[in-house]
């Protein structure tokens, strides 16, 4: 079920509605068959390999914990993680690896023989099994305590808020709020249903907006300027952001109206001066998963320095790998991964520069510098992301300086729109719904926006629920486009 | 607990009040307007159709034949119900509408060709022109058989199937104050002052080889139950195949079939076949804007020809 269809309203006012006549006892049953509904509601088949995983991950948090001696606890543990990674390298790499086997052996004159399997990539599949991983992992490290409820496990799995795309979850964090009993709370279920509002606007009016021109330009790069190229890699930038910001804000939200609370996974992001903040930033579950169960795994920052850059550039390939069983998303994580490194190479370098330049001395300019020369960098690595595939990336990167020619000639014959193959119209209304997303973040660099919010008279901030919700419902696009991150 | 919901329904209900009569007024707006995309909907739905003749087909029809032409020929009243971007049946679908509202006509003529014995295509262009009317059950079918992303809340809630639309809301709230756009057509019918565009050659340049129509065995049925029930009740039906630029011959590879399933099954029903394809009109582009549709000046001498020949199958007194 996606969170920007009429079904979701339904299912959300009933299953919350629920949640609260239920005696505590019997809450946990309905929100797992909710969950399960809501999973089932894209393809039914699927529930089985969740299933599968949270069978195993059960038994081995309990064999994990019941275990005194390290080598045999040690073999549960691996032999969880292969269970779960063993289903993803299935379902999610398994064509992925063939087709390069078949690519190879070609090369060499050879055939390949294995078998291509004809299955759909089950919605969220990453999500729940990196979940469901961090709890084996944790269990064995003795930070948490093997759950027996097995209905509470599974809700732990499935719990729908964050099923199908994060946040992904710590035991820690969520475990032991469902055993909590949940009372309504006002200011609490207010806040829930603002953050599900401002996510729904920025998902329907902005993301899906946005995503009119950016599929535009994307699909079919051959037949449009750098200009409408450079365009839409700033607004596919925003969409992204947009709309799995968006996903993460409705699914915290609709967590904290029945009063759980999730983990914060975006945090303004687009304002960050390197890379390494943009990533503390961004996906912020995903980056702390990778920190916690990879690279501190591998050394942290306790090995050599040239380990470690090595082992960030790992996890950032790793990173493109969880993304997608594609060379565009290795290449994406890579890009990244060689971004931190040198980043981190250069910065006493960078910081001496922009002192011989004396742009620290303008400490504002100096962090509009960083904050666009980041952002640039992203934006580079979003092509690779969306373009259907490395050789439109690829051609689409070559013809991003040509938007400088055309800038040109634009100034020249004082023709700002004729240059560029998109409806001018199409495009202001792109730029004024990104003109509310940067306002609301100008606003929240200084304070909590909801804070601020709550200070308002009632009129006002009515005011402005009406105002989104009209967006949504009048501006909004509704072509039940699914969240992109969907497909991992 | 109660607090909440008692502010979440107050929070609901304040909008709606102003929303329900906006949306009954934005409705009522547009089912008086003259805007292009409403304007025969209107008339038909408002009875004042009434025609003893009717144009049937869809863009082919809509663009070729002028009812003033027929009005003056004939003691009759035309009118043009041809429906762009469709197959004939949704063409037949609004004829059912129709008939609902409007007395039944004696004469039917029926353009036939590419669109005539092909599966339904999804996506009716100017998906806006049955907004005003989604609370009538068929066209409430019909949206929902085109769009597949309709849903209960465009019917249900009000304005939100004019998301995005806002030229039609104040047009509906002009329409309403009476200071809506003025008519475009004439009785359906709009010659278009238009001359030769590229669209052919880029259809060319995307289809060097050309394609084959897929004809579809459901919609031949369909075709024939429709002559089938014209004979039940006792309505002339007449199919004219208009003329196309001739060079498009070459690039719909079955066309020759498609020409002689129609010319068969008319033959089968005793319906009279008019096939103005080879007429002189198909070798100039003077007479076209594009392949497949005339112009102004090609429609109103295509209409004047159909006028001439249909003569035997009007009756003396309408003459």
């Amino acid at each position: 079920m996606l969170f920007n269809s009429q079904e979701f309203i339904v299912f959300f006012i009933v299953v919350t509605g629920l949640f609260f006549l239920l005696p505590h006892k019997y809450r946990w049953a309905m929100l797992l068959a909710a969950s399960c509904f809501f999973y089932m509601f894209f393809k039914p088949v699927y529930i089985l390999i969740l299933g599968f995983t949270i069978v195993i991950d059960y038994y081995a948090g309990i064999l994990l914990e019941n275990e005194p001696d390290k080598k045999r606890k040690k073999k549960f543990l691996v032999m969880s993680l292969i269970a779960n990674i063993g289903v993803l390298a299935v379902f999610k790499y398994y064509n992925f690896l063939n087709d390069n086997i078949t690519g190879i052996a070609t090369y060499l004159g050879y055939t390949n023989r294995i078998p291509y399997l004809n299955i759909l990539l089950p919605i969220g599949l990453s999500f729940h099994t990196f979940q469901a991983m961090s709890y084996t992992i944790e269990v064995y490290r003795g930070h948490q305590k093997a759950e027996r409820h097995f209905g509470i496990y599974s809700l732990y799995v499935m719990f729908y808020p964050q099923l199908v795309a994060g946040p992904i979850e710590r035991p820690q964090n969520v475990l032991h709020q469902f055993h909590e009993k949940m009372s309504f709370s006002y200011p609490r279920a207010v806040s829930g249903l603002q953050l599900m509002l401002w996510g729904m606007f920025k998902k329907v009016v902005i993301a899906d907006r946005l995503a009119v021109v950016t599929d535009m330009v994307f699909d079919d790069p051959y037949h449009h300027g750098g200009m409408a190229t450079l365009i839409a890699a700033v607004l596919f930038s925003f969409q992204i952001f947009c709309d799995f910001s968006g996903y993460s804000d409705i699914a915290i939200g609709a967590a904290r109206v029945m009063g759980f609370r999730l983990m914060k996974n975006f945090d303004r992001p687009y304002s960050s001066r390197t890379i390494g903040e943009f990533w503390r930033r961004w996906h912020i579950s995903l980056s702390t998963w990778f920190r916690d169960y990879l690279y501190i795994p591998l050394g942290g920052n306790r090995v050599k320095p040239a380990r470690r850059q090595f082992n960030l550039f790992f996890v950032f390939l790793v990173s493109g790998l969880w993304h997608g069983a594609d060379w565009k998303f290795i290449i994406w994580g890579a890009l990244h991964g060689v971004y931190l490194v040198i980043g981190n190479l250069t910065e006493h370098r960078r910081l001496q520069i922009r002192n011989a330049i004396g742009l620290t001395r303008i400490p504002a300019a100096d962090r509009l510098v960083q904050q666009l020369i980041t952002f640039i960098l992203v934006m580079v690595a979003w092509i690779f992301f969306r373009a259907p595939d490395t050789n439109h990336a690829m051609y689409m990167i070559k013809k991003l300086p040509s938007a400088f020619s055309e800038l040109g000639q634009m100034v020249s014959t004082h023709s700002f729109t004729s240059g560029i193959s998109i409806a001018p119209m199409r495009l202001l209304l792109c730029f004024a719904v990104m003109g509310v997303l940067e306002v609301v973040h100008m606003l929240q660099r200084r304070q909590s926006v909801v804070l601020l919010f709550q200070k308002q008279p009632l009129l006002v901030r009515w005011g402005a629920y009406y105002l989104l919700l009209f967006s949504i419902l009048y501006l909004g696009v509704f072509s039940n486009r699914e969240f992109i991150y969907f497909q991992f | 607990m109660r607090k909440f919901a008692l502010r979440i329904i107050l929070f609901c209900l304040v909008p709606l009040l102003l929303l329900i009569p906006l949306s009954m007024i934005v409705d009522k707006g547009l089912q008086k307007s003259h805007h292009f995309f409403f304007a025969e909907w209107n008339d038909l739905f408002a009875g004042h159709i009434q025609a003893d003749m009717l144009f049937m087909g869809s863009s082919r029809a809509w663009v070729h034949f002028s009812p003033e032409i027929f009005d003056s020929a004939y003691q009759l009243n035309s009118y043009n119900l041809g429906l762009d971007g469709t197959t004939l049946d949704m063409q037949l679908e609004r004829l059912h509408i129709y008939m609902r509202y409007n007395r039944k006509p004696r004469y039917i003529i029926q353009e036939v060709g590419l669109n005539t014995v092909i599966a339904r295509q999804r996506e009716l262009p100017q998906y806006a022109q049955l907004l005003p009317y989604l609370s009538d059950t068929a066209i409430w079918r019909i949206y929902k058989q085109q769009y597949e992303n309709a849903s209960l809340a465009e019917r249900y809630f009000p304005l939100f199937k004019y998301n995005n639309q806002f030229p039609l809301i104040k047009e509906g709230l002009l329409s309403f104050a009476g200071h809506g756009v003025a008519a475009t057509k004439y009785k359906g019918y709009r010659g278009q002052l238009l001359s030769w565009d590229n669209s052919f050659s880029n259809f060319v340049r995307d289809n060097p080889k050309g394609y084959a129509l897929k004809i579809d065995s459901q919609a031949i049925d369909i075709f024939k139950d429709y002559l089938k029930w014209c004979r039940e009740q006792d309505i002339t039906i007449m199919l004219v195949y208009a003329p196309y630029y001739y060079e498009a011959d070459h690039y719909i590879t079955n066309i020759s079939e498609l020409k002689k399933l129609i010319s068969g099954i008319a033959a089968e029903n005793n319906v009279p076949y008019l096939d103005y394809t080879h007429n002189y009109l198909d070798s100039s582009k003077r007479y076209f804007y594009n392949s497949q549709h005339l112009n102004k000046e090609g429609s109103e001498i295509l209409s004047r020809m159909v006028v001439r020949d249909i003569t035997p199958y009007i009756s003396p007194a309408e003459q």
